[in-house]
């Protein structure tokens, strides 16, 4: 009798579940039409805010705030504060995960921010959380990464094209033939984080240049890429290598240290990195590191930031203006070797970091 | 009252005097969105942390849980695409994913005899590699993917807020704890994970038990997982990271015993809904994510010093002695 009991408890609640879960038990919303608390989907009339007067609360929301980089969007911070004090950034932790990403994305609306700058973990996963940001009147500003789900705007050091741009250098000081190895970012990131693609498919189709190895380097990091490098130097040890592409300095830095230590110092490989760092600037400058990409992340970190301030003011967003599709602006890379090192690194803003 | 209902007295206790502390000291804590989506980021690691509790209360660890949802993402995904598949059979398909993943887990444990921390641990990371492989790619590269099967994706809509992963979540809570306090499974779940040995002697079917629970709890991987990718409509290679140990902080915090034998659905919800609060709260004081780990450490830390004191406080002068090799009559097992 127990049994039974318990049998029929059991089916009735899957029965009832299954039953609201395929719709019978009411209508449903797309997520991204929910009820926010603060707005009715699709018809917003919004106002702008004095930003002079009112304190204004922006939420920045990089894939994650570890790596030096970050440190920039800080200085950029605090210059725009100086003109605007009643600026308030809240820096939130996305660890490159869009659950995450899209848990943080519905605290700031919860809490009512004034906007959002982010950096997706993935276009397509972060995207029901962007809409309803949208919907509930926050004008979300994407970052490098961005958004197939509509917004307000785009910003863009495009991952693909600093892959380019290190595929050019190697190819203009290889003569466009020889040996490659490409040190990519971690597997996991792969699909939005392009650096790794637009080397490959500028190589293959500006030169005679061979990639012969390529490895994922998980958290970017340098000892990392040291022993990836390593292992590719084992395995390729009767084969002429002629360039390295680590995705990032501290890897292109790991790759130094493990050409080094396998005693392949005098073959002469030049190694390209990305993001310049002080790190690597001090690399260019004491002729180890061969060349970097420079990004400027100051200027995309303030150029979002004014234009927040701008979409907060004016009360625009995807939404109120009835954008169709999202505007972007594309920041390029451009190449640093020890012939512009110093300029490079005057504008780059981290010497007001002390490093 | 039994020890174990003051102990979830405590848990509610605690819940509520967070809320009541975040309500007092921030202006967007008690609104009805903030409350519904809390209950969504709470039912993603409940749900996981609902097969991680049968697992746990069994005596029992599994490693592998953040693994097999990040496979079972790619297996929803992938099965969303077949042409003319229902949603309903999308997800049934991700249960049916995670579950083989348990059932990989609970045969290499109970049939090869290895530890079940090893076991998981590496089956974990096998899970993961297998998701890497089989993700979505053009021309060998892994993209995102965006889902177009609306039937699947309707599962990730809600009712005015409410999201369905909330409704599976609390459905299930309450089914769970039935299977756990109101059945022979449950009891010799709970047998198994207090003395092994004994519960052996009274004739408790060991392996059955172990791979049942590591199949439950692939299968609640694989409803969060389905569930997750049906709201964002697209899997991502880092779904499930790290929610392994979310699924244990939840249990631990919410009152299970981390060495098995005491607890039940109830404490892992509690558990799981503590934790979100915690770190939903953390964000609206604006504090560093440093300062969330920490606290988060600090949370678990004092809990399980906490249910050792407490452990001893009530059930101290309780326990019967037994003779050596005497197993304990299951009427003693406290689920």
């Amino acid at each position: 009798m127990r049994k039974k009991k318990l049998a029929v408890l059991g089916v009735a609640i899957i029965m009832t579940m299954a039953m609201i879960l395929t719709g019978c038990g009411g209508s449903s919303d797309p997520a991204g039409s929910s009820d926010t608390g603060n707005s009715d989907s699709g018809s917003i009339q919004l106002t702008g805010k004095d930003i002079s007067k009112e304190t204004v609360k922006i939420a920045y929301i990089p894939m994650s705030m570890q790596g030096q980089t970050n440190e920039l969007a800080k200085i950029a911070v605090k210059d725009v504060q100086a003109t605007y004090p009643n600026l308030e950034i809240q820096y939130m932790e996305a660890e490159r995960d869009a659950a995450k990403q899209n848990q943080l994305i519905a605290e700031c609306i919860a809490q009512d921010f004034d906007a959002i700058i982010m950096e997706a973990t993935d276009g397509e996963a972060v995207g029901p959380s962007i809409e309803q940001a949208e919907k509930a009147g926050i004008p979300v500003i994407t970052s490098n990464v961005g958004s197939s789900a509509l917004h307000t705007l785009h910003i863009e050091n495009s991952s693909y094209q600093s892959g380019e741009v290190a595929a050019k250098a190697i190819i203009d000081r290889l003569g466009g033939k020889g040996n490659v190895i490409l040190l990519d970012v971690p597997a996991e990131i792969k699909s939005v984080s392009l650096f790794g693609t637009g080397f490959e498919d500028y190589i293959a189709a500006n030169s005679e240049i061979e990639i012969i190895g390529t490895e994922n380097i998980p958290g970017f990091s340098q000892e990392e890429a040291n022993t990836k490098m390593r292992a590719l130097l084992t395995a390729n040890k009767g084969t002429k290598i002629d360039a390295v592409f680590g995705v990032a300095d501290e890897v292109a830095l790991g790759a130094i240290d493990a050409i080094n230590s396998e005693g392949r110092s005098g073959d002469g490989i030049l190694v390209w990195g990305s993001d310049c760092i002080p790190l690597g600037i001090k690399a260019i400058k004491d002729g180890k590191l061969t060349g970097t990409n420079f990004p400027d992340q100051y200027g995309s970190v303030k150029t979002a930031l004014n234009m927040a301030l701008y979409f907060v003011e004016t009360g625009v967003n995807s939404v109120s203006a009835g954008y169709e599709t999202t505007p972007s602006i594309v920041r390029p890379f451009a190449p640093v070797d020890k012939d512009n090192v110093n300029a490079v690194e005057a504008q780059s803003h981290w010497l007001d970091i002390g490093n | 009252m039994s020890s174990t209902n003051i102990r979830r007295c405590i848990s509610i206790g605690l819940v509520i005097a967070l809320g009541l502390t975040y309500t007092l000291t921030t202006d967007s804590f008690l609104t009805t969105f903030n409350i519904l989506q809390l209950l969504k980021d709470s039912a993603y690691t409940g749900l996981i942390s609902l097969g991680m509790a049968l697992v746990i209360i069994g005596g029992g660890i599994d490693l592998s849980a953040g693994g097999i949802v990040c496979l079972c993402g790619v297996a929803c995904a992938r099965a969303s695409f077949i042409p003319g598949v229902p949603g309903i059979a999308v997800i049934l398909i991700t249960i049916l994913a995670g579950a083989a993943c348990g059932l990989f887990n609970g045969l290499v444990v109970t049939k090869l005899h290895l530890s079940e921390f090893v076991t998981t641990l590496a089956s974990g990371f096998v899970f993961s590699g297998l998701a890497l492989i089989t993700t979505f790619k053009t021309d060998g590269r892994p993209v995102p993917m965006k889902l177009t099967n609306l039937d699947f994706i309707s599962f990730g809509y809600n009712y005015s807020g409410l999201y369905k992963i909330t409704i599976v979540w609390i459905a299930l809570a309450v089914l769970m704890q039935v299977v756990l306090t109101r059945t022979r499974f449950g009891l010799y779940t709970c047998a198994l994970g207090a003395n092994e040995k004994s519960a052996l002697m009274s004739g408790v079917k060991k392996d059955r038990i172990k791979i049942a629970g590591f199949m439950a709890c692939g299968a609640f991987c694989g409803l969060a997982a389905a569930m997750v990718v049906a709201f964002q409509t697209a899997t991502t290679q880092t779904l499930g990271n790290m929610m392994e140990f979310q699924a244990i902080s939840a249990c631990v915090v919410g009152g299970i015993v981390i060495t098995g034998g005491k607890g039940d659905a109830l404490a892992a919800c509690l558990g799981a809904f503590f934790m979100t609060m915690v770190t939903s709260g953390l964000l609206k004081y604006g504090l560093s994510t440093g300062v969330h780990y920490l606290m988060y450490g600090a949370v678990i830390v004092i809990m399980i010093n906490f249910d050792a004191q407490f452990s001893r406080l009530t059930d101290g002068g309780r326990v019967r002695k037994t003779k050596k090799n005497e197993p304990p009559r299951l009427s003693e097992v406290q689920p």
